[in-house]
């Protein structure tokens, strides 16, 4: 399987990872931009996108901030979109992601994983 | 459109990011009893949990609303999660759901913070006053329903050896016509057609939104390969489901991975493994999940009565798992899909000979699965390059350096 793994692609590449994204950029330039018409992608993309907006308040650029927003596999698919949509709940105000990690690294002292 | 600038932000393997230490959700154990016997439960894998009271102790809870207030007090929290997990939490009961979601609800308004609480159940007990209080205090619903009968009652069995389909659809039916938010989730019988699960969801139930998971395993208990039942179920949900607007959550996050995006997802994707268990007995522990791997293997020394929720972060185990749920195995690092994959679930990398320092149990179906999914999205995705759209197949193929 490994084999068949290595010839996913004529071109080599596997799927966006940090090798496809590099050679990308280094042709066209840093801010590129994927997209699709296809449904399933399309309805990927856009969760991507507002996920990023609706989170973070900007967008992956501040991915260090998204780390810790993983879904719950045990929860209702959608939870959070569902749970966010809803109007009888609190607005909330959007976490920023740089003062929780400055608290966090006061407490934990920075752990290393290297 | 995203933006490919942004999306390698997250291929950087091996660092903890400080903020992955923060407790934002915990993980309550309402019960440690179940009143089903499904035959690939991961939770009485480890018999310790029958050495626990069977519901939540009422000081247990009290000490849990102390710790949570403090613990958003002390980092100024807007949201925190809770899921309300077992065992079957609704053995909890009625009079002490409603209490301890007041008290938490409470605790809401006080801290003017979003709490978003959830409650996973087999749907077995659910009524109209279950259904009720679900509404009352804001609480989303997800229903462990596997598929059409055949599939559903040959492993969610009640006590008694009988399968559960009907009474687990009459409370899906009941909490909808209440109005009730319910998500549904299934798990994995390889040996099923996906496309009779997915027909009976869709199609029967009306289900637009709902995920399959893969079985918890590890290598001390090779699983049956999953990769033939994944990738139909991709085929379907690619080909037939998405452009009729249905959302299988797995798939989703399968090609978020392959499209450079955190997966948000346990079982799939890099990322940290965050999770803060509350037993019923006030003990804190990791993942709970991670008791696939033995007897007591969870256990720690903290609970809410002496430690504030934070105090897991530097357990011993808690912090084995974090680093290698983000520092891969080195046949991981190596692989092509390392990002997307992450591992897979990080129960699934435990052995006892090198405990978590290995690929998932599941690897070479995910290789297959991560393969296939890549074949059927690649033609399909275009990038702009500032002169108009450009399909992506031919920006990664044109003049490639050798």
């Amino acid at each position: 399987m490994a084999q068949e793994s290595d010839k996913v692609s004529d071109d080599g590449f596997s799927a966006l990872n940090r090798s496809a994204i590099e050679y990308l950029q280094g042709k066209y330039g840093q801010n590129l931009q994927v997209n699709s018409t296809t449904a399933a992608l399309k309805s990927v993309i856009d969760i991507i996108a507002r996920d990023n907006i609706n989170e973070s308040g900007i967008t992956l650029v501040n991915a260090d901030g998204e780390y810790c927003k993983q879904s719950f596999d045990r929860t209702m698919p959608g939870y959070g979109r569902a749970y966010d949509k809803c109007s009888d709940t609190f607005t909330f105000e959007a976490v920023d992601p740089a003062a929780i990690a400055a608290q966090a690294a006061g407490l934990a002292g920075g752990e290393g994983g290297g | 459109m995203i933006n490919l600038r942004n999306a390698d932000v997250l291929t950087d393997v091996g660092v903890i990011p400080d903020n992955a230490r923060l407790f934002t959700y915990t993980l309550i154990k309402l019960a440690m009893r179940c009143n089903l016997d499904c035959t690939y439960c991961y939770w009485f894998r480890d018999k310790s949990v029958y050495e626990r009271p069977a519901l939540l102790t009422l000081a247990a809870e009290d000490a849990y609303v102390g710790r949570l207030t403090e613990h958003i007090r002390r980092y100024g929290l807007k949201t925190f999660s809770i899921i309300f997990h077992g065992g079957e939490p609704l053995l909890f009961g009625k009079r002490r759901f409603d209490s301890f979601c007041r008290k938490l609800r409470q605790v809401e308004r006080e801290e003017n913070i979003a709490l978003k609480l959830s409650l996973t159940s087999n749907g077995v007990l659910v009524d109209r006053e279950w259904a009720d209080l679900f509404k009352r205090h804001n609480v989303r619903m997800t229903i462990s329903i596997d598929g059409p009968k055949n599939v559903h009652d040959a492993v969610r069995k009640d006590l008694r050896g009988r399968g559960t389909l009907q009474k687990t659809v009459d409370a899906f039916h009941l909490l909808r016509e209440m109005d009730v938010s319910v998500g549904v989730l299934a798990v994995c019988d390889p040996q099923s057609d996906p496309f009779e699960t997915c027909e009976y969801f869709v199609e029967e139930l009306e289900i637009r939104n709902f995920d399959i998971l893969i079985p918890d395993a590890n290598h001390e208990s090779p699983p049956p390969s999953i990769a033939a039942y994944y990738k139909r179920l991709f085929e379907l949900w690619y080909d037939r489901y998405a452009p009729q607007g249905v959302e299988i959550r797995l798939m989703e996050s399968i090609t978020k991975g392959l499209l450079g995006a955190n997966s948000r997802s346990e079982s799939l994707g890099y990322g940290p493994a965050t999770t803060a268990t509350l037993l019923t007995d006030g003990s804190l522990e990791p993942l709970d999940v991670l008791r696939t791997a033995g007897y007591q293997f969870t256990k720690t020394n903290l609970n809410v009565f002496e430690h504030d929720l934070q105090a897991l972060a530097d357990d011993p185990l808690y912090q084995e798992v974090l680093r290698a749920s983000l520092r891969l195995a080195p046949e991981c690092r190596a692989c092509q899909y390392h990002f997307a994959c992450g591992g897979g679930h990080i129960a699934s990398r435990w052995s006892t000979e090198n405990r978590f320092d290995n690929p998932s149990v599941y690897c070479d179906d995910f290789k297959q699965i991560f393969d296939y999914a890549w074949r059927r999205i690649r033609s399909d995705l275009q990038i702009e390059t500032g002169d108009g759209l450009l399909p992506l197949t031919t920006a990664l193929s044109e003049n490639r350096p050798t």
